[in-house]
Formats: structure tokens, C-alpha cells, sequence
């Protein structure tokens, strides 16, 4: 469902020191399209039972932010775009750390992602924008 | 100690019912043992990121920081992003758990087991793309 020409900037600024033979400093930024119709920001707790970020009833791209507030636990961030149903660990996020993605499930009409932790709890803000292409 | 400062600002005028803007701000401690950062084509097979050593297996030890960027523009050909994680949580398939389209990017803590082969890998969905990257080895 689209309901008209939403969109968000994002910028992504990486700067290294001592990293290998070359200076990294570069930045990126692009307006991407979030006219989907369904998009969210919230604050949250993670736990090894999992918490669904992203459950919805239809195929598609789904942008989504996610930041480990917490001091001590990581987030394994989690998707399913297979079949809606096995997931597939992408990422790891540690205390104070964050990471974009723009997670898609193609071909099955249930677009699900879920943050869970290996042990404990941990806080968590995340952002999540469906999208349109 | 080498380090990584990374930030991410987002902003929206009209996705949500009010006018939103963040930014956040990390620094990691980098390994030092593998960093790259260039760019490449690929086609519609799946080709590594991350470095491998004679035997096949990945060269990064447990965690790496992954940036990926289609490099094309809005009517060009999307990126398909596998992963295959070596974490024991969910499945180690390299399903297509991620698409950018022309200018999209992503940036992601990947874990590695250490030893094996898992990897993350890019495809063109059809044709050729074009695309940026960049990876370093955390501690």
C-alpha cells in the first residue's frame, strides 16, 4: 500500500584512524522513498524470547535502524525472508553499537524481523520504514 | 589502537505525523588484522566481501564491521545482500536477507565463526551492478 511521496534522508559518516594504509573519511547520504505506509520509531527491550520489530502480512523492503542502548548484552538481529518463518542471524550489535539495513523478504508475503539477545536483556531504540521499491 | 568512528543521521519530513531527526554516533576498536575498502562489479553470482585464506576459510576472527553501497542509480540494477552467519542462532542460509537499490547502503556488525567458510556476499539481481564496500575487523 502506498499512501503518497513520503521520504527520510540518511547520511552515513565513517571516519578511520590508523586503519590499514589509506585515511577512510567518507559520507554518504541518499533520500530514499518510504511511501510504503507503515513506519515506526520506538524504544524497547530485547531478550533471548526475541522481539518482533517487523511482522507484517505482505512482501517488500523494509528500511530499519537499530541501536543497542544497553551497557552489557548484544542483539542478534534476525530475518526471515525465505519463508517467513526460518530465520537467518545478519548481524550482531553490542552494547552502544548500531546498524542499518535494508531488509527485504521477496517472495513470501509475511515480512518479519526480530531482535533476541544470548542471554539477559538489553534496551534497545530502533526506526523501521517500509518502502516502496 | 586503531578505531572506526561511525555515524548515522536520519531525518524525514513527512513519514511521520511530525517532523523527525536523529543522529547516533559509535566508535570501534579495530583488529587491524583485515580492512579493505574499494569497489567492484558483480553479476548475478554471488560473490564474497570478506577475504578467505588458501584453505577456503573466512580471515576474520569474530566480528567485522560491513559496509556496502550500490553504487547505481534508481533505475539501475538492485544488489542482493546474503549472509551466511556463523552465529548457532538461526539459519546459516545464504537467503537474500537484504536488496539496495541505486545509492542505498547498509552498515552491519557481521559475526564470524571463527575457521569456517560463512560469509557475506553480493549478487546483481539481474545484469551487472555496481558497488561500493568497505569492512574492518573488529576486536
Amino acid at each position: 500500500m502506498a499512501k503518497g511521496s513520503d521520504d527520510i534522508t540518511m547520511t552515513l559518516k565513517l571516519e578511520g584512524k590508523d586503519i590499514g594504509p589509506i585515511k577512510l573519511n567518507m559520507q554518504v547520504s541518499k533520500k530514499i522513498a518510504v511511501a510504503g505506509g507503515e513506519s515506526g520509531i520506538m524504544s524497547a527491550t530485547c531478550s533471548t524470547t526475541g522481539l518482533d520489530i517487523i511482522n507484517r502480512a505482505a512482501a517488500g523492503r523494509t528500511f530499519v535502524f537499530i541501536h543497542n542502548t544497553g551497557t552489557t548484552n548484544a542483539i542478534k538481529v534476525q530475518s526471515a525472508p525465505a519463508d517467513g518463518s526460518t530465520y537467518v542471524h545478519i548481524a550482531t550489535v553490542n552494547a552502544g553499537e548500531f546498524g542499518i539495513f535494508p531488509l527485504t523478504a521477496a517472495t513470501v508475503a509475511n515480512t518479519k524481523c526480530r531482535l533476541i539477545t544470548a542471554s539477559g536483556t538489553t534496551s534497545c531504540n530502533y526506526a523501521t520504514f517500509e518502502m516502496n521499491n | 589502537m586503531a578505531t572506526l568512528k561511525y555515524t548515522i543521521a536520519i531525518s524525514s519530513d513527512d513519514a511521520f505525523p511530525q517532523a523527525v531527526a536523529f543522529s547516533r554516533t559509535s566508535t570501534l576498536d579495530i583488529d587491524g588484522d583485515s580492512s579493505a575498502i574499494g569497489e567492484r562489479e558483480v553479476g548475478t553470482t554471488l560473490e564474497s566481501i570478506l577475504p578467505t585464506t588458501d584453505t577456503g576459510t573466512v580471515a576474520i576472527e569474530s566480528r567485522a564491521f560491513i559496509y556496502i553501497k550500490n553504487d547505481g542509480g534508481s533505475t539501475d540494477n538492485k544488489l542482493i545482500v546474503t549472509v551466511q552467519d556463523g552465529d548457532s542462532d538461526g539459519s546459516s542460509s545464504d537467503a537474500d536477507v537484504m536488496q539496495l537499490s541505486g545509492g542505498d547502503q547498509v552498515c552491519f556488525m557481521y559475526k564470524h565463526e571463527d575457521g569456517s567458510a560463512k560469509d557475506v556476499q553480493v549478487k546483481s539481481d539481474t545484469g551487472t551492478a555496481y558497488f561500493s564496500y568497505a569492512f574492518c575487523e573488529l576486536t
